[in-house]
């Protein structure tokens, strides 16, 4: 069940920080070739928040109260840093 | 005004980190391994049994006991680490009474098997130990003077990390940003989102590796209220620490009460499986205490205890670890800092962050003469940073490297082992900086890193080849400890020789052109 529910907080910060990144005009451009439009823009920053407030509850939920915060932060870093990775190799050489 | 402020915070950020960014890199990296030392350890003992069943905490005490009594019957204090998935083994230690003349006694330590209660040896090896303390302990030199030097860069890496902030004018734009291939540009992101991206570890790391030593750098504060008296610490560390039970011996013998039935007092309260340590003051004396320490499960460094009547076996207290406040904040930024309540994944993450740090710092270094080659190229100052760059990025890992060689290719039976390991490490090292200064650093960078490359990556062969506790066998049998100290180095070994195939285009494009 541990097991599981780190997984969930992973997943949960990876798509929150992955819509994040979405919500911002440079990273929309090189995945999707075109810059979001504002009320979707905004859509994502409210779902990029949700996961993170979910990835929060899953890590709690995994560690407990007192060792949950500190998963969360380091939940968060490595989710960002495959958010970075992949942002990285997708951006088109030069831009 | 806002502007000439950023300027010199810029100013600030790249000279401070700078001037100690070597030291900082060898203890981010050696601090980063510090994570999996007792992996480490494992590792660098293949003579050790694959322990399948750890001990119970009430066999462990009742074999421990008996060694300590028969060993060390006069002891002050013993001491017995119950076995646990990250330690298998039963550890003993023992501090004997102090001597007449009121030096601290004589300490000693034992290790049992965990199935058989034997007593063990292994090879001599400093193991993931050795390589942890350096972190803070450095090398060659007296405690005293390394945590000195030690406090000085850490002091100057919190003030990089928060100039760091302020300079970074773009934090949110630029958080996820990373473009590759634009030479200076590419250096930049590279630093800024490995400071970003693990911003809360390096604030906590680099923070509570002052308070760590704090007690060092801040004696006065001590010495204000305490004096100047030989034993000044003494009563102060008493005092915070409430330690008023069991500080002298009555001196009238009593036996000591069965050791189980507080142990399993102590299951009761924490949980079966739970209970960590036993500690006995004065065995054997009317005024014997007996201490039961429980698991780590949260990050305040102090575990929650019971403390026993050694002579009659009543319950005298329970503490949740808590003192005061102060001491308790001390204790969750030192339980931060060192991660012991982390379990496997956790581990995993702290390491990334700590990696992390260590590339940060590597970035920032390499930032600072890409930065300025094409102005400065000549100077002295330029060439001086550019090499050490070289010897200490890419000859450190080398050396490091060599630190596990040398657990395989020394032999077991040689006198002064651990120190030849550590021997190994820093002359390795400084071959690596000798090299760096004699060739051209753009030969220097990609020598190296192959060497980096196949000094890592060859590992878990030279682990084949020297011992039975390689991949072939620990794979199989899910021997994750040891089996993933092999599959990291060689990850690093792929890493390293993916970054010497990269710099190596890129200078073969350059020469051609």
């Amino acid at each position: 069940m541990t097991a599981m529910s780190i997984i969930a907080a992973l997943l949960c910060a990876f798509a929150g920080l992955g819509a994040l990144a979405m919500a911002m005009a440079r990273h929309a451009r090189d995945v999707f070739g075109r810059t979001p439009e504002r009320r979707t823009a905004w859509s994502l920053r409210i779902f990029g928040m949700v996961m993170l407030c979910a990835a929060y509850a899953f890590s709690v939920y995994a560690w407990g109260p007192k060792v949950g915060p500190v998963g969360w932060f380091g939940v968060l870093s490595a989710a960002a840093l495959a958010v970075v990775t992949i942002l990285a190799v997708k951006t088109p050489a030069g831009r | 005004m806002k502007g000439a402020f950023r300027q010199s915070m810029g100013w600030l950020h790249t000279w401070t980190g700078l001037l100690v960014g070597w030291v900082l890199f060898f203890m981010f990296l050696t601090g980063t391994a510090g994570y999996f030392d007792t992996e480490i350890d494992s590792w660098m003992q293949p003579e050790r049994p694959i322990v399948q069943n750890a001990m119970t905490a009430t066999a462990a005490v009742d074999a421990g006991r008996q060694y300590l009594e028969s060993n060390a019957p006069n002891a002050a204090r013993w001491f017995i680490a119950v076995p646990s998935h990250r330690f298998p083994e039963l550890r003993l230690f023992w501090r004997m009474s102090p001597d007449a003349d009121g030096k601290r006694g004589r300490t000693g330590r034992a290790r049992l098997d965990p199935e058989t209660a034997a007593p063990l040896n292994y090879r001599d090896t400093g193991g993931g130990q050795l390589l942890y303390s350096m972190h803070w302990r450095l090398h060659y030199m007296p405690v005293r003077a390394a945590e000195w030097i030690v406090g000085v860069c850490t002091m100057f890496m919190l003030i990089a990390i928060v100039t760091g902030v302020i300079i970074h004018k773009r934090i949110f734009r630029d958080f996820f940003t990373l473009r590759f291939a634009k030479g200076q540009r590419s250096w930049l992101d590279a630093h800024n989102v490995l400071s970003v991206l693990a911003l809360p570890f390096h604030l906590m790391i680099t923070y509570s590796g002052l308070i760590f030593i704090a007690y060092v750098y801040m004696t006065p504060v001590i010495t204000a209220s305490y004096g100047t008296a030989a034993d000044a610490q003494d009563s102060f560390f008493n005092e915070l620490l409430r330690r008023t039970d069991g500080a002298s011996p009555s001196g009238v013998a009593a036996d000591l009460m069965p050791l189980r039935p507080m142990v399993l007092e102590a299951e009761r309260h924490c949980g079966e499986g739970r209970v960590r340590f036993v500690e006995i003051r004065h065995p054997g004396d009317r005024d014997a205490s007996v201490r039961i320490g429980h698991e780590w499960a949260s990050p305040v460094r102090r575990p929650p205890t019971l403390t026993f009547n050694g002579a009659n076996g009543e319950l005298l207290r329970a503490s949740d670890g808590i003192y005061s406040t102060p001491l308790a904040v001390r204790d969750v930024l030192l339980g931060l800092h060192e991660g012991l309540f982390a379990g496997p994944v956790l581990r995993w993450l702290y390491f990334l962050s700590g990696v992390m740090g260590t590339a940060m710092i590597g970035a920032g270094m390499i930032l600072w003469t890409v930065k300025r080659r094409a102005k400065k190229g000549d100077a002295f100052g330029f060439k001086l940073v550019e090499r050490l760059n070289v010897g200490t990025l890419a000859g450190l890992p080398v050396a490091v490297a060599a630190y596990f060689w040398a657990n395989r290719l020394i032999p077991v039976d040689v006198a002064g082992r651990v120190a030849w390991e550590g021997h190994a490490m820093f002359i390795v090292w400084g071959v690596m900086l000798a090299h760096a200064f004699i060739r051209p650093s753009a030969r220097a960078w990609v020598e190296q890193l192959w060497l980096a490359a196949a000094a890592f990556g060859l590992i878990p062969v030279l682990n084949g080849l020297t011992t039975d506790k390689h991949l072939g066998v620990t794979l199989p049998a899910g021997v994750w400890e040891l089996a993933g100290v092999d599959l990291t180095m060689f990850a690093f070994g792929a890493a390293f020789a993916f970054a010497a195939i990269v710099l190596g285009r890129r200078q073969a494009l350059v020469e051609s052109s």
